[in-house]
């Protein structure tokens, strides 16, 4: 793999080329501080950046014009990650070698900055029919949060952490946020989202500098890139007591989420040592401490799982449960901990753990998404590319895992409480 | 080993049978690192009579989904994830209404994945304990299912659609059917099942075809599989009509959802098989309900919906087709959908653009490990073949033809259900 970084005024443009694919993947990236009023105005000009334009005027025609381009797909998403937004525009297209048009490359590249550029806007404001099409789906799927238990649970709990921290807000926002976006405020926004930094990543066979002229010829944002932003960490506040949090809900199981904070950790442990801690204790299939202790051996649930949240400092614990079976749960958890920080897992484990890390990152090399990502994140935060984590993998120790146990502390305690109870299990 | 040419993509998946006689399709991409094993079992959910020489039996709903969970078991100390966690790779399985599949996804130590595979699934270790504490375990699944509305339209439609067939079933079962699951049900689903020659291997990645077939044969061997039982499965004999042509589901629902389905005889389709009705069936959907559908954009522009998808499935005396929203005003919504129904359109333009598209797509296709595998499965289960001519058959289909399978679907047997928000 060929890795090459085009400077220009306004964008940095990362190529990535190997002959892995048969299709190839475009990213414009934009991105900014999560400030939590921005949150939901980037999802809605995300979603209607992609669904029209001041040349397509409808989701109808970007589709037609996507087949057209023989079945591409363009599709716009905002992330939140740590203390950054990330509004990135996804464009996938077949390899123009399988293509006999000769133009097919730059019609298929130009599109993505047809829709950036040329909005449906008229007059400062976004065209009304588009605005509401967007309005209606993202109403819908706020409301849809709340027919999903895991999505339900895990919103709530994030919620009760300081509503200053970037950790609790969801990208989605709320009904009220949404009712409070105009189409005059979602073209303000779109002039700030012009404002932010902007990087390009680009994967597939394809010529980089024929890749990097047409998209120059195609991007001509006046904003100069260069922008000031934070630090991806959030520092979220580690409270005195364990905040406990019980909700009763109409579902029929019980879900569980303890929320964790991670207090100093080291670069090495952010990003090896915490995710092998968090693999053996329930991030690592169906071997985990969690795993084993509760659904293997008590048969209290179907599935566990713990996720290390790196950008957030946090560990979130989550699972669904019988509503008799709560307190019987979390000391199962507590257990689990304490067999963590007592260095109760072997070599043989740890080992286990290392390769399927190695497992992961060359998988990651099997799909443009994951070179993407990693390139994206070595850019952002100097992670190591797959090549140079395989190595530091190979390096962790028992004595480290075990060190940063005790840098792991209860934050809150989040139970959203089912109607059903099945008796003994 | 035959190699079958996948024609017009310049694509070849490999086909041979172990000595036990087991079918091995093998696609090779040295481009990656990575490989994906499917080990699968003709039987799924709907199987649940069949006969064994003359004799018939009945075992309890959910029982194959039941066995997936427990054959990770290898003996009483050991599961399947002892197995594969020192390889570093992913295993998983899943259970659908008509086959059952064991997974591995690795990048390193072929071999080992392939034994351990092999040596977990082909192992009939099975004991009283082991399936009294999987009853808990899978009633929480069971629950978890029964609190995702899509799943409960879903299962709600096909009560309403099938009078016999057996996909009107929860693949889990209910928590009294698996209550009802002894040991002798799994041995008897094992020993008529579980046999090589009604399973097929699937091998996707950076792996040689010619080498796999003698690592299987070499596991194999060490193997002793008693003579196949050719179990027949019993299948009931569905009505034409539907068990209900209106259903309302109160349910803790923030966004109201329905699905509008037909149920059609495929005697008034018997010039096509099943792969080119598929096909066909696919993009007149997709040119009636898809995103660059008129009604689809219209409905949206309109605020009448938010969601629009539809899907057919094609079964041996029937199409159902399955058209999904969720609206604000389902009733307007859904006139709408039954209207497009009645009024099913292609031109010649769609009709072009939807399959040089498609035909993008057969190449797409090929890209990824995990895809191409599952993309293999559905072709050996549902069609019991692989398809190597698809992009002769797409660029074979004539608007006439489409049309003719237009002027079949009729809205006589048609089902609604609705999911409206509890009170």
């Amino acid at each position: 793999m060929e890795y090459r970084k085009f400077e220009y005024p306004s964008f940095n443009l990362y190529t990535v080329k190997t002959n892995r694919f048969k299709t190839c993947q475009m990213e414009i990236i934009f991105k900014d501080e999560a400030r939590k009023e921005d949150v939901l105005l980037k999802t809605f000009l995300a979603d209607i950046m992609s669904d029209c334009s001041s040349k397509y005027h409808t989701r109808k025609e970007v589709a037609k014009e996507l087949e057209e381009l023989y079945q591409a797909s363009f599709y716009g998403l905002t992330n939140k990650t740590g203390n950054l937004l990330m509004t990135s525009f996804i464009l996938n297209f077949l390899n123009p070698k399988f293509v006999s048009d000769k133009d097919y490359l730059e019609k298929v590249l130009s599109l993505p900055f047809e829709m950036i550029l040329n909005p449906a806007i008229l007059d400062k404001e976004f065209d009304i029919k588009n605005f509401n099409i967007v309005k209606n789906r993202l109403y819908d799927e706020i409301l849809s949060v709340g027919e999903n238990i895991n999505r339900v649970s895990l919103k709530k709990a994030l919620g009760e952490l300081d509503s200053n921290s970037p950790s609790s807000y969801g990208v989605l926002g709320t009904i009220s946020d949404l009712e409070a976006v105009s189409p005059k405020s979602l073209a303000e926004a779109y002039q700030k989202l012009l404002n932010s930094s902007c990087d390009i990543f680009i994967v597939g066979s394809l010529d980089m500098d024929l890749v990097a002229n047409i998209i120059f010829k195609y991007f001509k944002n006046p904003v100069v890139k260069t922008r000031e932003l934070p630090s991806l960490y959030v520092s979220n506040k580690q409270p005195k007591k364990v905040k406990k949090v019980s909700e009763q809900s109409k579902f029929l199981e019980t879900n569980l989420v303890n929320i964790y904070s991670i207090v100093n950790p080291s670069e090495k442990e952010r990003v090896t040592t915490l995710h092998f801690y968090n693999y053996l204790l329930g991030g690592g299939g169906l071997n985990t401490k969690l795993y084993q202790l509760l659904r293997e051996k008590n048969s209290l649930c179907y599935g566990v799982k713990s996720v290390y949240l790196k950008y957030d400092n946090l560990l979130v614990i989550q699972t669904s449960i019988n509503k008799k079976d709560v307190n019987k749960a979390q000391k199962l958890i507590r257990q689990a901990f304490k067999e963590m920080k007592m260095g109760e897992f072997s070599d043989e484990e740890i080992e286990n753990a290392k390769e399927n890390f190695i497992f992961s990152l060359n998988l990651s090399l099997d799909n443009q998404a994951g070179i993407l990502n990693n390139y994206v994140f070595n850019v952002l935060d100097n992670l190591p590319l797959i090549e140079d984590r395989i190595k530091m993998i190979e390096e962790v120790t028992k004595e480290e895992i075990m060190a940063v146990a005790n840098k792991i502390k209860p934050n809150i305690s989040f139970v959203l409480e089912g109607e059903e109870d099945n008796g003994t299990n | 080993m035959e190699q079958i040419k996948i024609k017009g993509i310049d694509e070849v998946i490999y086909f041979t049978t172990a000595k036990c006689g087991l079918p091995i399709y093998v696609w090779k991409n040295e481009y990656v690192k990575s490989f994906y094993l499917s080990l699968n079992v003709n039987y799924g959910s709907i199987h649940t009579e069949f006969s064994i020489d003359g004799k018939k039996y009945k075992v309890p709903d959910g029982i194959a989904h039941f066995m997936e969970h427990i054959k990770f078991n290898v003996d009483k100390d050991t599961t399947a994830n002892d197995l594969f966690d020192p390889l570093g790779s992913d295993i998983n399985a899943f259970t659908t209404f008509k086959y059952t599949s064991y997974l591995v996804y690795a990048t390193s130590k072929l071999k080992e994945n392939l034994n351990a595979l092999l040596d977990y699934v082909f192992n009939p270790y099975f004991t009283k304990d082991m399936i009294k504490k999987e009853k808990g375990i899978i009633a929480s699944e069971i629950n978890m299912g029964k609190d995702q509305p899509y799943n409960r339209l879903y299962f709600a439609f096909n009560k309403a659609m099938y009078h016999k067939e057996k996909y009107k079933y929860l693949i889990t079962g209910e928590v009294e059917d698996i209550k009802k699951i002894e040991l002798e049900d799994i041995e008897l689903i094992y020993d008529a099942f579980y046999h090589p020659k009604n399973m097929f291997l699937i091998v996707t990645g950076n792996v040689n075809p010619y080498e796999i077939e003698q690592m299987v044969n070499d596991n194999l061997e060490q193997k002793e599989f008693g003579k196949y039982l050719e179990p027949k499965i019993i299948n009931p004999k569905e009505p034409k009509y539907v068990v209900e042509k209106k259903i309302e589901i109160p349910f803790n629902v923030e966004v109201e959802k329905a699905k509008v389905g037909l149920k059609i005889a495929k005697k008034k389709l018997k010039d096509f098989d099943d792969v080119k009705l598929n096909i066909m069936l696919n993009l007149i959907l997709s040119n009636n309900f898809g995103d660059s559908s008129d009604l689809k954009d219209e409905l949206l522009q309109n605020s009448i919906i938010t969601y629009l998808s539809a899907s057919r499935f094609v079964l041996s005396d029937y199409i159902v087709i399955d058209v999904t929203l969720e609206s604000k005003i389902l009733d307007e919504a859904i006139k709408r959908v039954i209207d497009a129904l009645n009024n099913l359109k292609m031109d010649e333009a769609d009709l072009k653009r939807k399959v040089n598209s498609s035909i993008a797509t057969l190449v797409l296709n090929y890209e990824d490990v995990e895809s191409v595998n599952n993309m293999i499965q559905s072709y050996l289960v549902y069609y019991k073949k692989l398809i190597p001519n698809l992009k002769e058959i797409y660029e074979s289909i004539t608007l006439e033809e489409i049309k003719e399978v237009i002027d079949s679907i009729d809205t006589k047997e048609m089902v609604v259900v609705t999911m409206k928000k509890q009170k």
